[in-house]
């Protein structure tokens, strides 16, 4: 499972080369655009093949309580990519150059089973929720909740299969890790599946509901020099919000995560409503028993067993956490909201709508049952936690954010975007900050 | 008119994109240190402490505590200094107490003997085993005394050599005037199992014999005493509870009732005779369990997790919160300066949070003059006299209509009780730590000229 992830890069320059060929064989052709986008495209439309990119040109200004934040303008993203087709083939590389970085974003190769049926393989968004599913283009609000940010999958490595119709759509794949892992150690994996079924779709009108799920091995942060290990150094983080400060949970000897989703999504007219919840459990791999095989006695004492270094330092337990988010939209200007089953989610609203956004969110990321102290955890009993025994609770941080939205669709390349939130704050680590709003603005560029 | 609003929207929309230069500015006050510490919250003593607080401050005001009873004039934590400390003037002698492996409460500062001891010599290849693995009359054996005079040639004396290192008990009896029975060529008399006297440590239980101190000038101070961390001693705080009972040292069970002389040093006849004090969280639980209603303080230093991770004011109202929980009645933060060199923990916005829930301070370690002045507030003051001149002068300087008493000590440890107490305006006309040496029959100097 673990080399998934090179056989799957392997696969896809294969498809390329593949591409290649096909490209060799070209026939007559025409220039078109299509919704803002230049395609070029055989006149048979057996082949086609289109350029793009996208801009994201941003400004944050922040209104603090203690911790400065960093208010900026910037660049938070431009991005190329191709698209070829070709018969029941498709294929994209995309790049992000965005901060003076190359990332690889989507490439993958997908083959239409047949119009309703597919299978894709590279780097991809795993299926797993609304917004850990759709491009930062299609989202309501400038990025996701912080639930979503947190709890969010992103891209993998991997294959999956999708299918759907206008009651259902269902997608799932098994993943080998993230393109940009650089850790020494085995790569994690992941098998990850997401149902929607839609009772109503039509004209003005769509409800659908949800599930996703996850069960996931993180990667490896590289081989421990002393155990010459790499199983017990594998970490998940949950991070969102401001600079990733007040939302920020490191759990440690990581195991395994199995991550669900439960999704809302409901249409009427000009008005959208739109809802997620996010559980998230990491099991934890104790290192006590490698810990205390490689423990050295000395004049102070030493463990007898490894149960020993249990009761100094606390249980590595299980951690759970979770958040939610409910948002709604109104578009004040523009036709009615419309629903592609295809992806199960809406379509960008038509050149000329304006829509105004509303949200609440809760990101819990802690959890909690031991006293905390001088920047760290301590057993729950006073005692035990005076005298030093330790507790493996995480301290991430909880908040519910509040935020309000304005998207103009200028044209079919063109939108403006404007945020507000509000955040209040519970966080140990920053006891100072109980309340942070910002407001956000983008100007957004597809190509 | 609708295209206006739309190029409204976008204009409005390139504008809060400038807001991130604007963002640029410095936009929240500025949290320094003194401004977070005046906006936490802290839990303030209950009714039961603040009483013994208010005790604390009728019977040692401005404590002058000797640390380790001396480690500039005489070989720390033995006879030599506990005694020069007491007729010096000290309000307190302070020690460390650790445990031997027979039991017994004996003062010594590092988690090893050799620095002070000869222990590399007397026990070849033992020198860093911890002292609860010697038994009492194994530790009488060393000689705690000659360290001392080749470590500070300056201050060496024929007496030191052969110092030994002193139990809890051989302390109160010396804070009570006694001295240690010695023949002429001062080699100490010894209890035997039958209550008999000798000579002969092998022969022994390895307890002195105490006699009245001849030189003894009346002054009668208390006892601070420092436990280390329990896993290191299991049952040290029950243990010092019976030996401070055992000996009338415990002030709320039938203390004993200790003669002072009007005008000189008596602590020790006080509600106050015994300060308990920790570094350790799980000492300060136990010494409550054990030792409750005794004045007890918190010492605190920068480093790690056990005690005070950072200077930063979130973590010094944790540990301030947890001594409240806990009953604590003092703080005992460090302070800059040589020769130690130990964290700022004495700074005037510190000394605000400390006392707001209650506490006193008791700061450690002093040894300039520059640090009494600085750390007793005669830096924010612009004339010459101390507050021990004038308790009416006015503080001004950096938090000016701000600064007051409440931003300084009211005790200290020194390791140096003439100038402390030279400092205090409380050293006799002639008097010196010298001459007290000399007195105490310490006064065969044999140090470079």
């Amino acid at each position: 499972m673990n080399k998934l992830k090179n056989i799957s890069l392997l696969l896809v320059s294969f498809a390329f080369m593949y591409s290649g060929a096909i490209m060799a064989q070209e026939t007559e052709g025409a220039v078109t655009g299509e919704n803002g986008i230049i395609n070029f495209k055989t006149n048979d439309g057996e082949f086609k093949w289109s350029f793009g990119g996208r801009i994201y040109m941003d400004g944050v200004y922040y209104n603090e309580d203690a911790t400065d934040l960093s208010s900026k303008s910037n660049v938070s993203d431009a991005r190329l990519y191709a698209k070829a087709s070709w018969g029941k083939w498709n294929t994209k590389i995309n790049f992000s150059f965005a901060n003076n970085e190359v990332k690889a974003k989507d490439i993958y190769l997908n083959y239409k089973i047949n119009k309703k049926s597919s299978i894709k393989i590279g780097n991809f968004f795993e299926p797993f929720g609304i917004q850990g599913a759709i491009s930062s283009k299609e989202t309501r609000f400038i990025g996701d909740s912080f639930s979503g940010d947190a709890f969010g999958i992103g891209r993998s490595v991997g294959i999956a299969f999708t299918t759907f119709s206008n009651k259902y759509y269902i997608s799932t794949g098994i993943f080998g890790g993230r393109i940009g892992n650089k850790n020494e150690g085995d790569s994690g994996y992941s098998g990850t599946v997401k149902a929607v079924y839609s009772p109503i779709v039509k004209e003005g009108m769509t409800f659908h509901i949800g599930g996703s799920a996850s069960y996931r091995k993180p990667d490896a942060n590289g081989f421990d020099e002393k155990y010459n290990d790499d199983e017990y150094n594998r970490e998940v983080i949950y991070a969102a919000g401001p600079d990733d400060k007040f939302l920020n949970a490191d759990i440690k000897h990581a195991g395994n995560e199995l991550k669900l989703n439960a999704e809302l999504l409901g249409t009427y007219g000009r008005f959208m409503v739109q809802s997620e919840y996010y559980n998230n459990k990491v099991y934890r791999k104790s290192n006590y028993d490698l810990q205390f095989e490689n423990s050295t006695p000395d004049m102070w004492g030493w463990p007898s067993s490894a149960q020993d270094l249990e009761n100094w330092y606390g249980v590595q337990r299980d951690i759970e956490m979770n958040g939610y988010y409910v948002q709604t939209g109104y578009l004040i200007k523009g036709a009615d909201y419309s629903y592609n089953s295809a992806t199960a989610y809406i379509n960008r609203p038509k050149a000329g709508s304006i829509e105004v956004l509303a949200r609440v969110n809760k990101t819990n990321l802690n959890d909690i049952d031991g006293i905390f102290m001088q920047d760290k955890f301590w057993d729950a009993d006073p005692v035990k936690a005076a005298a030093g025994q330790t507790n493996y609770s995480v301290g991430g941080g909880e908040s519910i954010d509040y935020s309000l939205g304005l998207n103009y669709y200028v044209n079919n390349n063109v939108m403006f975007r404007l945020n507000y939130t509000y955040m209040d704050i519970d966080n140990v680590y920053f006891r100072q900050d109980d309340k942070v709003s910002f407001i956000k603005a983008r100007v957004q560029v597809n190509f | 008119m609708k295209k206006m609003n739309f190029k409204k929207v976008l204009t409005g929309t390139l504008v809060l994109l400038c807001l991130g230069f604007i963002g640029c500015e410095n936009d929240i006050k500025d949290l320094n240190d003194q401004t977070q510490a005046e906006t936490i919250d802290l839990k303030t003593v209950n009714s039961e402490t603040q009483a013994v607080i208010d005790q604390l401050k009728i019977d040692a005001p401005d404590a002058v505590i000797a640390h380790r009873g001396s480690t500039f004039w005489a070989p720390e934590e033995t006879e030599a200094a506990f005694r020069w400390a007491r007729n010096m003037g000290a309000d307190y002698l302070e020690i460390d107490i650790q445990k031997t492996s027979d039991g017994i409460l004996l003062a010594l500062h590092d988690n090893n003997l050799r620095r002070t001891s000869n222990v590399e010599s007397i026990y070849p290849g033992k020198a860093d085993y911890d002292l609860s693995k010697f038994t009492l009359k194994e530790l009488r054996a060393l000689d705690a005394g000659s360290w001392f005079n080749e470590d500070k040639p300056d201050n060496a004396r024929l007496e030191f050599i052969d110092q030994k290192i002193s139990t809890l008990k051989d302390v109160l009896l010396i804070a009570e005037g006694m001295k240690v029975k010695r023949d002429v060529d001062r080699n100490p008399y010894y209890i035997k199992v039958d209550g008999s006297e000798t000579l002969n440590l092998d022969d022994s239980t390895g307890e002195f014999v105490f006699i009245a101190d001849d030189i003894d000038n009346g002054n009668r101070p208390g006892v601070y005493v420092e436990t280390k961390e329990p896993w290191r001693f299991s049952g040290m705080e029950e243990t010092l509870a019976q030996v401070l009972k055992a000996n009338g040292w415990l002030s709320t069970d039938s203390p004993k009732v200790i003669t002072t002389t009007p005008g000189k040093v008596a602590v020790a006849n006080t509600q106050s005779r015994i300060i308990l004090q920790t570094f350790s969280w799980q000492s300060v639980i136990l010494l409550e369990k054990f030792l409750p209603n005794i004045p007890k303080c918190m010492l605190l230093w920068k480093g790690g997790f056990d005690n005070l991770k950072d200077d930063d004011a979130d973590m010094i109202a944790d540990v301030l919160n947890f001594s409240v929980d806990n009953n604590v009645h003092i703080v005992g933060p460090s302070i800059a300066g040589a020769p130690n060199g130990y964290d700022e923990l004495t700074a005037p916005w510190m000394n605000e949070m400390y006392h707001r829930p209650g506490f006193l301070i008791h700061a450690y370690s002093f040894d300039t003059e520059d640090q009494l002045k600085k750390y007793n507030g005669d830096y924010y003051y612009s004339g010459l006299e101390s507050r021990f001149d004038n308790s009416s002068r006015t503080l001004q300087g950096e938090w000016a209509g701000k600064i007051g008493r409440e931003n300084f000590i009211d005790g200290g440890f020194t390791n140096l009780t003439d100038l402390s107490l030279k400092y205090q305006g409380r050293s006799l006309v002639g008097v010196t730590a010298q001459t007290v040496l000399e007195d105490l029959g310490y006064g065969t100097f044999i140090g470079r000229n």
